[in-house]
């Protein structure tokens, strides 16, 4: 069974620690540890539970010693209000709902939308990044995503809506950039 | 509710993270605000391209060293037999990883032991209670072991039984007895009206 857990959860968690830490060797030794950790009590587990919440149990592991290990990249509140690059404040509101919006939307219909994405998606703090990561690559719900990031679970609705607000920020200055 | 009231909601609404109710809110929304319905295709669309981005796999010599760590553990699980009084042998991993929210997923024993018991129960104690407690344990341990020091020990009783039965005893030593006491009985006296 955990052989079984290997191969189908490694390469998400590896995925999740790089986006973390953006770094290859460090995300290895995340990934082993956490991993390791659950190997060497998973007796005490009990084997009837879905592997999702062993999955879920990696990816708090991993999350909290990222915070402790990988802190080259600054960390931006998930609850503090979207910047522009030129230092002006913009809520989420505007942010969201700009005139330009038509032009990041067409943005994104390209076929270079995933590298704009992707790039942008690196460009954003860790703690946004983790948020985006479990909610819509790893497609886990507002109440696991909670659970991993140990979040009170009535806060993980805003901070998703922040961290969206953050990469539609980056895009957009993207799209100027490519547009000017 | 204006614009930014619904920033919120409506990227829980693309996660299909609302309430009933809250849907109709958004939807009705939607219907009349055209700015709150390019941020709902932002989000779906940006959904749709973060689902799709290509993953990094783990490289193979990360994937070959959890093999074998799995490997050995499942080996090394199956070497020991199940404890018992121990209702499934195994914790919930439920339980497991709620219990490592506040900080990391640690696994937990499967039933608590009676040292959890009396733990938890030491625990329902506020600290001033159990400060009191123990100070009053302390006491009358002390006191007791006070009592037993104090114990008037009567000596003077002692020495006069040890006395009348010296006086008891033949004083002439016999080779046949030799623990018996050769001296008199006045010298006896003596020595007490010395002291």
């Amino acid at each position: 069974m955990l052989q079984r857990f290997v191969e189908e959860y490694s390469d998400s968690a590896f995925q999740f620690a790089y986006r973390l830490c953006d770094d290859v060797e460090e995300s290895k030794e995340l990934v082993q540890e956490a991993f390791f950790r659950l190997f060497k009590s998973w007796d005490r587990y009990d084997a009837s539970q879905p592997l999702e919440a062993w999955f879920l149990a990696i990816l708090r592991n991993l999350y909290v010693d990222s915070v402790k290990k990988c802190d080259r990249r600054n960390r931006v509140s998930l609850d503090a209000p979207v910047r522009h690059e030129d230092g002006e404040g913009l809520s989420i509101a505007e942010t969201m709902a700009d005139a330009r919006d038509e032009d990041i939307l067409e943005a994104l219909e390209r076929r270079e939308a995933v590298e704009q994405v992707q790039e942008a998606m690196s460009s954003l703090s860790r703690d946004h990044q983790a948020i985006l990561t479990l909610c819509d690559v790893e497609g886990l719900d507002y109440t696991q995503i909670a659970q991993v990031l140990g979040a009170p679970p009535g806060t993980v609705r805003s901070r998703v809506s922040r961290a969206r607000a953050a990469l539609k920020e980056k895009l957009r200055d993207r799209t100027a950039g490519m547009v000017a | 509710m204006d614009c930014k009231g619904f920033e919120d909601l409506i990227s829980a609404y693309a996660d299909g993270e609302t309430t009933g109710e809250e849907a109709q809110l958004v939807e009705a929304h939607l219907k009349a605000c055209r700015a709150c319905g390019r941020r709902l295709a932002f989000i779906r669309r940006s959904k749709d391209i973060l689902a799709s981005m290509p993953a990094p796999e783990a490289p193979a010599d990360l994937k070959a060293a959890l093999r074998v760590a799995a490997a050995q553990a499942e080996a090394r699980s199956r070497a020991e037999p199940e404890r018992p009084g121990s209702p499934s042998g195994k914790a919930l991993a439920a339980g497991a990883l709620a219990g490592a929210l506040p900080g990391r997923a640690e696994p937990r024993p499967a039933g608590p032991t009676l040292l959890d018991r009396t733990s938890a129960w030491m625990g329902t104690l506020s600290p001033r209670y159990g400060l009191a407690f123990g100070l009053a344990a302390f006491l009358l341990v002390g006191l007791w072991f006070e009592r037993r020091q104090d114990d008037p020990v009567p000596i003077d009783v002692m020495l006069s039984a040890h006395r009348r039965y010296a006086l008891a005893q033949p004083l002439a030593r016999t080779d046949s007895d030799p623990g018996s006491v050769d001296a008199p009985a006045d010298d006896l006296e003596d020595d007490e009206t010395d002291d």
